[in-house]
């Protein structure tokens, strides 16, 4: 994984996988601490306590085509290597909360990278979620959302190339202008 | 051009060019359409596969091609990510690994466009993460 965008893409995969309709990803800069946020929520089926607890060790996967996991262990180390860290909060039924914390200045942090590319593709191949984007540093703050894109431009389905690339043009101008980065 | 900053700036510009993207609204008739599925899990994503599914997003609209791209979780060929399943209407689904935007291209040229099988198959009865559970 080379950018920060590609394990919200990696990590909102599983929020697909555990069936709710809404995904929020927020990405917050704060100043005052040096730390970036980022923080994916779901409202789907939930874990369990022991299921969280497993949920970093990469030896452990809900799924069935192999045995390794590797999403939620690769972010943690990541985090872990700017001398941040990842937390979960989950319960049965009610839905997910993943978060990871980067220190900003630390040589190994990872570049947030092409973040509307990972939100748009999400975005455009799974029409039966609402997603939305929250973005905030010191700057300012932008957010988008599935529902705000299709009543602002009256649309039913996200996607097709020349809106999409708008879309990202859009979210990337607003990123810049915040400063994420 | 104007810096797009919110949605009222890009229903501006949207309302200019409405055409091109009515075009997949009809028949989401997906049997008849070529079917396109990206394995975007951990290993897919770690080896390139957002890039495979936009260039091929990208790629198939651009040359015309009526298709449905989406994305699926690992199929278990995590030693050949980027995978992709492509489907013809009325033949067999084939998984291709190592798909990067050179083969990616190759697979629409060749198969897609002629059903000219192309390098990189991957020859086994597989079962996806949906049909396994």
């Amino acid at each position: 994984m080379k950018e920060i965008a590609l394990h919200i893409l990696d990590i909102a995969e599983n929020c697909i996988a555990a069936g709710g309709d809404r995904v929020v990803i927020s990405v917050t800069d704060e100043a005052s601490t040096n730390l970036q946020s980022i923080r994916i929520e779901d409202n789907g089926k939930g874990m369990s306590e022991e299921e969280i607890s497993r949920a970093t060790d990469p030896f452990y996967t809900s799924r069935t085509t192999r045995r390794v996991g590797m999403g939620i262990p690769l972010f943690r180390q990541h985090a872990e290597m700017t001398g941040g860290g990842l937390k979960i909060q989950s319960e049965k039924g009610v839905g997910t909360i993943v978060e990871a914390t980067f220190h900003k200045s630390h040589p190994d942090r990872q570049p947030l990278g092409d973040l509307e590319g990972s939100w748009l593709l999400l975005v455009s191949s799974n029409p039966g979620i609402e997603w939305e984007l929250i973005c905030s540093s010191g700057a300012g703050d932008f957010s988008i959302s599935t529902s705000e894109i299709r009543s602002a431009l009256d649309l039913d389905n996200i996607r097709g190339t020349e809106l999409t690339a708008s879309l990202k043009r859009m979210i990337r101008n607003n990123l810049d202008e915040l400063g994420l980065e | 051009m104007s810096k797009i900053k919110s949605l009222a700036d890009l229903k501006k510009i949207r309302d200019k060019q409405v055409t091109g993207l009515q075009t997949r609204e009809r028949g989401e008739d997906a049997e008849n359409l070529v079917q396109v599925k990206v394995a975007m899990a951990t290993c897919g994503i770690a080896s390139g596969a957002k890039e495979t599914m936009e260039f091929m997003t990208e790629a198939l609209e651009k040359r015309g091609v009526e298709a449905i791209v989406t994305q699926v979780g690992c199929m278990g060929y995590c030693y050949a990510e980027p995978t992709i399943e492509v489907k013809l209407p009325g033949s067999e689904p084939i998984v291709f690994g190592g798909v990067n935007r050179e083969k990616a291209d190759e697979i629409i040229e060749k198969y897609i466009k002629s059903g000219e099988l192309v390098d990189g198959i991957i020859p086994v009865n597989y079962e996806t993460i949906e049909s396994k559970e």
